[in-house]
């Protein structure tokens, strides 16, 4: 017997008042959403910052969502959104706290070389560049999916993505050889 | 449908960037993350909550300034002596609806508190 709601009826019930309902829509996502802001911000502190603020977000416009079942989408692109409004600002401020991070780092687990090689490689990218790669190549979503999240035609989001893993693999040596 | 769940690809696990990309996970379920967000929710709901409040407070007001004229009219062709009378009553009637609704909704207080 499956006990698991569909995003659909949780978002019915968090309109109706739920807010267990909207802690389960919470857990169902955030992982996904966390990965995906930390490799388009390429700061962890900022990518959960953004990330919880389009979950309060989202449940501030959540009567705005014509589409329940879409939910996923429609909280990424919130997210998205966000994310490239904070990235104007994200400079100024990193100057400010690149000291801070230096030691938050070493107090904290290290970074993987790997995980450090790959934010570095996404930082070349444009952002919606990065974005596309973040959803399709390491997310799994569809071309359509990411299409809708990000408010791109689909046409320009294959695009990105195949330029995009042509520069990833050439900035971190993979790939063709 | 589960490699949305982890936020991995399993169809391209054999792509050498898939590698990169498991190379930080974050928690399938993250207590704390989503204390933090839950928290910020009940501030949101509280500010507008206050904000409706604030806001249903000053259409009162400007209703009622709008009617002093009328109901200035109406206690002066009134008795004084039903002018106190008229006060408590509608007083009463105000106690009555605030406790009509703090009975159906509670009152809620900065920091989580509930009365019932």
């Amino acid at each position: 017997m499956s006990d698991t709601p569909s995003d659909a009826a949780l978002v019915a019930a968090v309109r109706a008042g739920s807010d267990a309902a909207f802690a389960r829509l919470v857990d169902r996502h955030q992982q996904a959403l966390r990965l995906f802001l930390r490799r388009v911000c390429g700061h962890e502190a900022d990518a959960d910052d953004v990330a919880q603020e389009s979950f309060v977000a989202a449940w501030t416009h959540l009567a705005s969502l014509r589409t329940p079942e879409h939910f996923r989408s429609w909280l990424f692109g919130l997210a998205w959104r966000k994310a490239k409004q904070g990235q104007r600002s994200a400079v100024r401020r990193r100057q400010r706290d690149e000291a801070w991070q230096d030691m938050r780092e070493t107090a904290q687990a290290p970074r993987s070389d790997m995980g450090i090689a790959l934010q570095q490689a996404l930082a070349t990218l444009p952002e919606d560049q990065r974005a596309s790669i973040a959803l399709c190549l390491a997310g799994g979503w569809t071309h359509a999916e990411a299409a809708e999240a990000l408010d791109l035609p689909l046409g320009t989001v294959k695009s990105h993505v195949t330029r995009g893993r042509s520069r990833l693999e050439a900035a971190l040596g993979v790939g063709d050889e | 449908m589960s490699e949305r769940e982890t936020g991995h690809s399993k169809a391209s696990e054999a792509d050498p960037l898939q590698a990169f990309f498991n190379a930080e996970p974050v928690p399938e379920r993250d207590v704390v993350f989503r204390s933090g967000v839950m928290e910020a929710v009940a501030r949101r709901r509280l500010r507008l909550n206050l904000a409706w409040q604030a806001a249903a407070g000053l259409v009162l007001v400007v209703v009622l300034m709008l009617l002093a004229p009328a109901l200035e009219g109406l206690l002066v062709k009134l008795q004084p002596a039903l002018t106190l009378p008229l006060v408590l009553l509608f007083g009463v009637i105000a106690l009555i609806i605030a406790g009509l609704h703090v009975s159906r909704h509670g009152l809620r207080l900065p920091g989580g508190l509930r009365v019932v």
